[in-house]
């Protein structure tokens, strides 16, 4: 299972590349695995979707492709490779020449990302002076394209102003300008709009669209709204308690899900044009970590559970060239998926 | 800035008028008769009555404070009748000593404070964060005249690396002076600095938890950047307010710490002036230290606006 994923993937033009990533993060439990046997590729000109629950362990996934995992975590088996380097064997230091130039990150609540004692022009031209070598007033100057880039107005200006005079999708827009300030190959945006306003979340969303296709980068896009996934996302892997269960182009994964966790999210989506339909939910809650079970790990909620088949250990199968679920019951399952 | 600063001198200006009115009425309350004091051994009631006049103490006591509060706001703090010097010169000359003991002194507390603050940030949890903070609880403990004696006692004494007591003036040379200067530098800057490094400590423990922190990061800053620019200003604002707090309580324990190194500093002055009843020269004293207080103050303040950009626009 670990080179089915990866094989199928283009091998040129990955930007990044997760391969058997298992990272473990000392608890009260002791060492307790959290992401395990992730395999995930993200390529130049697409915007690839991680979603899940909180907890699914797609945080996690991102924070080790920047190699910003906190000190109480490990990778113990597999590796990222980011521009063909591989993470977990770089120093500190060198992780700091693929940060901001090779690989850039922008998060949730983008206000609490920016620092509040500098301008949010000098955040920005920091970038550049620290990977370019660039004087402040190169740097600033750069800025202000960036900033018309991100389209904020009156750029000249803003950049002379701090992270409390912007609204929160404007700060998101700074964070852009920031990641893309030395032109990275690999966007990493972790629920870039789940703090913002629905309107904002939109254009904050489509500027994000049109920046990837305008640069030729890959996106790796992580969130819980299947919304999202819909609108931005060309090939999608769902991860659940840790594992990814699923993954497929976004076409074929909201049309044709082969694993009951996706087909549960997809019924629990909101849909304007269906409205009456008796909303599905997935009962229960992802297990915390020390409990995830040695069987398939959503047998426990999946109401497609069979004792026989679903009580051990489930590998990720091939359903099509590009299309994988962890399933036990894959081939006699016939699951619901939304329906134009 | 400027109007913010304007208003904040306004307002300072009641404190020190309260400040200077209430030592007026403690030394209106005060058992010592400065007359009396003044007089000598035996003194007839005719000579303390004498004294009583030409120190102006047959008047009320309101037109006395009024009248000083007069000749204060032109400079004039009156004549010791101790030592019959003009109080303001005498003041004037001893404040430079005073005022290069509390500098050194907050050198000391800045270096040790925030150099063993960030390191036990920077380890926390680990055995250096613990040594450091046990390190700092127990000098806490240790009150400057303690400080002083031991400091003295290993120094001074046992290895004669610095002068017990005396003191040169800068003029006679920065080394000369750094010689004298620095084991009472260093009594009166042990609490403080204890109390500096926690305070670093917690705050830059705080600061480094923040998302923007995350974000330098991910941006490919070098951790010295991280720290030394982005937590470092944010951290900044406790730290200033203790160092505000330690300014004031150094004023105070000056006076303990230039009578133990025999300096002759505003703290000999008032140590003298309450032992010889000098009430006119520990008015002028307290006028000074509240105007010098006051000072700090405002810019602990300032510099918030400096450290808080938010707090500008208001």
């Amino acid at each position: 299972m670990t080179a089915l994923i990866a094989d199928t993937a283009g091998t040129d033009d990955a930007v990044m590349r997760a391969r058997d990533l298992t990272v473990e993060v000392s608890t009260e439990h002791g060492w307790v695995t959290i992401v395990d046997g992730v395999n995930l590729t993200v390529r130049r000109n697409e915007i690839v979707g991680l979603v899940g629950e909180s907890g699914s362990g797609k945080t996690v996934t991102s924070l080790s492709v920047m190699g910003l995992l906190p000190r109480n975590a490990r990778i113990t088996r597999g590796s990222v490779e980011v521009m063909g380097r591989t993470i977990s064997t770089l120093t500190e230091r060198q992780l700091t020449e693929v940060r901001g130039v090779q690989a850039a990150m922008i998060f949730q609540e983008p206000r609490r990302c920016l620092n509040p004692a500098f301008t949010v022009g000098d955040q920005v031209a920091e970038s550049l002076r620290r990977h370019r070598g660039w004087s402040r007033k190169r740097a600033l100057q750069r800025t202000v394209e960036l900033f018309e880039l991100v389209e904020i107005p009156q750029a000249a200006r803003r950049v002379k102003q701090y992270p409390h005079e912007f609204s929160g999708g404007m700060c998101q827009r700074v964070m852009l300008a920031m990641a893309l300030a030395c032109d990275p190959m690999l966007l990493i945006a972790d629920e870039p709009t789940t703090a913002l306003d629905v309107t904002v979340q939109r254009q904050v969303l489509e500027l994000i669209r049109r920046l990837q296709a305008q640069l030729g980068i890959g996106v790796l896009l992580i969130t819980h709204d299947l919304g999202v996934v819909a609108e931005m996302c060309d090939r999608v892997s769902v991860m659940y308690a840790g594992q990814v269960v699923e993954e497929a182009d976004a076409d074929t994964l909201f049309h044709e899900p082969k694993h009951p966790y996706t087909s549960g999210l997809l019924q629990s989506m909101l849909e304007p044009t269906q409205r009456g339909r008796p909303l599905g939910y997935i009962s229960g809650l992802v297990p915390p970590p020390h409990l995830f079970p040695a069987t398939c790990r959503f047998q426990e909620r999946c109401s497609y559970a069979v004792d026989s088949a679903c009580r051990t250990t489930v590998e990720l199968h091939q359903v099509s060239p590009a299309h994988s679920s962890r399933c036990a019951r894959i081939d006699d399952l016939k699951l619901p998926g939304v329906t134009d | 800035m400027i109007r913010f600063i304007g208003k904040r001198l306004l307002l300072a200006v009641p404190t020190v008028v309260l400040v200077t009115f209430l030592v007026f009425v403690l030394m209106e309350l005060s058992p010592t008769d400065p007359a009396v004091a003044l007089a000598g051994d035996n003194p007839t009631p005719e000579r303390l009555a004498e004294l009583r006049h030409m120190l102006g103490l047959d008047r009320p006591f309101l037109e006395r404070y009024f009248d000083w509060g007069l000749h204060a706001l032109q400079g004039d703090l009156g004549t010791s009748p101790v030592t019959h010097q003009s109080v303001i010169s005498d003041l004037m000359a001893r404040l430079p000593i005073t005022a290069s003991l509390v500098l050194l002194s907050m050198i000391f507390t800045l270096v040790i404070g925030v150099g063993l603050g960030t390191i036990a940030a920077l380890k926390k949890g680990g055995i250096v964060d613990w040594i450091t903070n046990s390190i700092a609880n127990l000098l806490m403990a240790i009150p400057p005249f303690v400080a002083a004696m031991l400091l003295v006692l290993f120094l001074a004494i046992s290895n004669p690396i610095f002068p017990a007591t005396g003191y040169a003036t800068l003029g006679a040379g920065p080394g000369l002076w750094l010689q004298f200067m620095t084991l009472p530098a260093l009594s009166l800057a042990i609490i403080p600095a204890a109390l500096l490094t926690r305070q670093v400590r917690g705050a830059l423990i705080d600061a480094l938890e923040e998302d923007y922190v995350r974000t330098a990061r991910a941006k490919g800053l070098r951790r010295t950047m991280v720290v030394g620019k982005h937590t470092a200003k944010n951290a900044a604002i406790p730290v200033v307010t203790v160092l505000g707090l330690v300014v004031t309580q150094m004023v105070g324990g000056a006076v303990v710490v230039e009578s133990i190194f025999a300096i002759p500093g505003l703290g000999s002055v008032s140590v003298d002036s309450v032992l010889k009843g000098d009430l006119v020269t520990l008015q002028g004293l307290v006028l000074l230290v509240a105007v010098a207080v006051t000072v700090v103050n405002l810019l602990v303040d300032a510099s918030y606006g400096y450290f808080n950009p938010r707090l500008r626009t208001r």
